[in-house]
């Protein structure tokens, strides 16, 4: 059947780096597993619908990025962000926190974890998931300007250290 | 900044395995409804709760580390709490370690390599070299043996642990192996049959084989092993649940619900455990008795992880919990608090219980300790 070999091929594609973003969003593998496993079934089950109205990249990544919001909405994954931004010298973990912080890599997570959501997202989707901008304001419902803006400032914030450290910033 | 740089970030074994690939074409092709996830909305008047909650955590930070450790050291000098520091494994592996009673170590896995951690001599030691294949989560260890999945070349690792000796055994792709004393269970979705391995031997032994293929969860305890499949009667879809003895390869009993959209499956001395959601309802435990075949749905606050040993319950994601985790001993159907968190300031995630009863918790304190629980105390 066309949208079982539809499955297999995205689950080939992108069953990898939509797990990988999930745990960056939600920074429990489980949960990760949890929310590849809905998108891809409501994938399977909705391919009829699906068909010819945007790329399965984008509407996978789209589909992902709406089921990370959805848990980060819950109430108790909410408090802990609140009280990351009233407590910062408490170590309580926003998603960077909880990656691999390999000695070269320390830095750059430190400097991610610092990022509002809104900025974070954006570099997630762009550098790490290849998104080009127009696929990423597709993906986050918002208008190209906005994703662009967004780029800017996140790679403002990210700041000079990160350039020195080697990563370009571009 | 480029791609590798973000990469590099993330544990290697975040991906979609075999096993989680199985699963997605099961359930698509079954017609299951994705699992709903939480999302409880938090309103205006929660979020001045919250900020209230927190500065008056800022301003009574001082007095109440005082009175935290006044009261954690009565819990550990009780012999009911023990605290483990251990700063040296990265919390990555503290979050999904286990704890063996009778050799009173952590298991965790660090890059591809499987560490044991002796809690009172505070040692650690490589029990595998790093080229196994091993990850957190396919894993299992007791006392005398190591096993663990390599989802790369597709074999099952089975290490001895008393002569450190390993067996591979090739062309292996089952997900979800459960350790029982020298015995491991797993699902072989080549000919539907839950088999058990004797590991010592490696004689294969199938005790249930599946008629179609289905969705199917199995646990092993006490000498027996617990299958569990989806099945369809007179089209009605319902749960099935059979008990084996392991040594007679028989089944004792079986016990049949109707189907219910459920999750996080465990199997507790004559219980079934599971998240269970109404449509659009707040997630609630459901309970199977197998002997009678009665199921319940506990009434528990809304929480986001569970464990459950003889009549003790541990919730996390706890709103009204300062720690945001809680112990409940299980009455009936009724849950009785108990204050065994009421001391802990930060917060406390992932609590699993081992079979002796043993609670292991993370904090996400700067030291990401852990602490173990033993109830069998707390009921002495």
């Amino acid at each position: 059947m066309v949208r079982d070999e539809a499955l297999q091929q995205a689950m080939n594609d992108y069953g990898h780096y939509l797990t990988r973003l999930s745990y960056v969003f939600v920074k429990d593998f489980s949960r990760a597993e949890d929310i590849v496993q809905n998108v891809f079934i409501k994938f399977y089950t909705g391919y009829e619908r699906f068909e010819g109205r945007s790329s399965v990249k984008t509407y996978l990544y789209k589909m992902t990025v709406n089921e990370c919001h959805n848990y980060l909405k819950s109430w108790a994954y909410r408090k802990q962000e609140l009280t990351n931004t009233f407590a910062h010298a408490i170590h309580k973990g926003s998603p960077e926190s909880h990656l691999v912080t390999k000695e070269g890599n320390r830095e750059l997570a430190q400097t991610l974890r610092k990022l509002p959501t809104k900025y974070r997202e954006v570099i997630w989707l762009h550098y790490y998931a290849e998104l080009s901008v127009i696929e990423v304001a597709e993906v986050l419902d918002c208008s190209k300007n906005t994703v662009k803006t967004r780029l800017v400032r996140a790679r403002k914030q990210l700041g000079k250290r990160l350039v020195e450290e080697g990563f370009d910033g571009t | 900044m480029e791609h590798k740089h973000l990469d590099e970030l993330i544990p290697e074994h975040v991906t979609l395995t075999d096993k989680q690939r199985t699963a997605i074409v099961q359930k698509a092709k079954n017609g299951d409804l994705p699992k709903q996830m939480r999302t409880a909305k938090m309103t205006p008047i929660f979020i001045s709760a919250a900020v209230i909650s927190i500065l008056c955590f800022f301003i009574f930070t001082f007095l109440g580390e005082i009175e935290r450790k006044e009261t954690l050291s009565d819990l550990v000098e009780a012999g009911i709490i023990r605290e483990i520091k251990a700063e040296e494994i990265p919390y990555e592996s503290k979050i999904p370690s286990t704890y063996i009673t009778e050799t009173d170590e952590l298991i965790y896995v660090s890059g591809s390599s499987v560490f044991s951690y002796e809690v009172e001599n505070k040692v650690q030691r490589a029990l595998t070299d790093d080229s196994t294949g091993a990850t957190s989560y396919n894993i299992k260890a007791n006392a005398n043996w190591l096993v663990w999945s390599n989802f790369d070349n597709q074999s099952l690792h089975i290490m001895n642990r008393q002569t450190m000796a390993q067996q591979v055994i090739p062309d292996f792709s089952f997900p979800r192996v459960i350790l029982n004393d020298g015995l491991a269970s797993f699902y072989n979705f080549d000919d539907q049959t839950f088999t058990i391995m004797d590991l010592e031997t490696l004689q294969m032994n199938p005790v249930h084989t599946v008629d179609e293929m289905t969705s199917t969860q199995h646990f092993s305890q006490d000498g027996q092993l617990v299958t569990m499949i989806e099945s369809y009667n007179n089209g009605e879809k319902r749960l099935e649940f059979y008990t084996h003895d392991i040594q007679t390869a028989t089944v004792i009993s079986v016990a049949t619900i109707p189907f219910m959209e459920a999750g996080m499956w465990t199997y507790e001395n004559g219980f079934i455990y599971a998240e269970y959601q109404a449509k659009d309802g707040p997630w609630k435990l459901l309970r199977v008795d197998l002997a009678t075949n009665e199921w319940t749905i506990l009434d528990v606050p809304e929480y986001s992880g569970y464990a459950v040993h003889g009549h003790f319950l541990a919730l996390s994601g706890l709103e009204d919990e300062q720690s945001e985790m809680a112990l409940f001993r299980m009455e009936g159907d009724e849950l009785v608090k108990l204050t065994t968190f009421d001391a802990f300031t930060d917060r406390l995630v992932r609590p699993r219980f081992n079979e002796e009863g043993m609670l292991l918790v993370n904090s996400e304190d700067e030291a990401y300790t852990m602490y173990i629980v033993d109830v069998n105390k707390i009921d002495e």
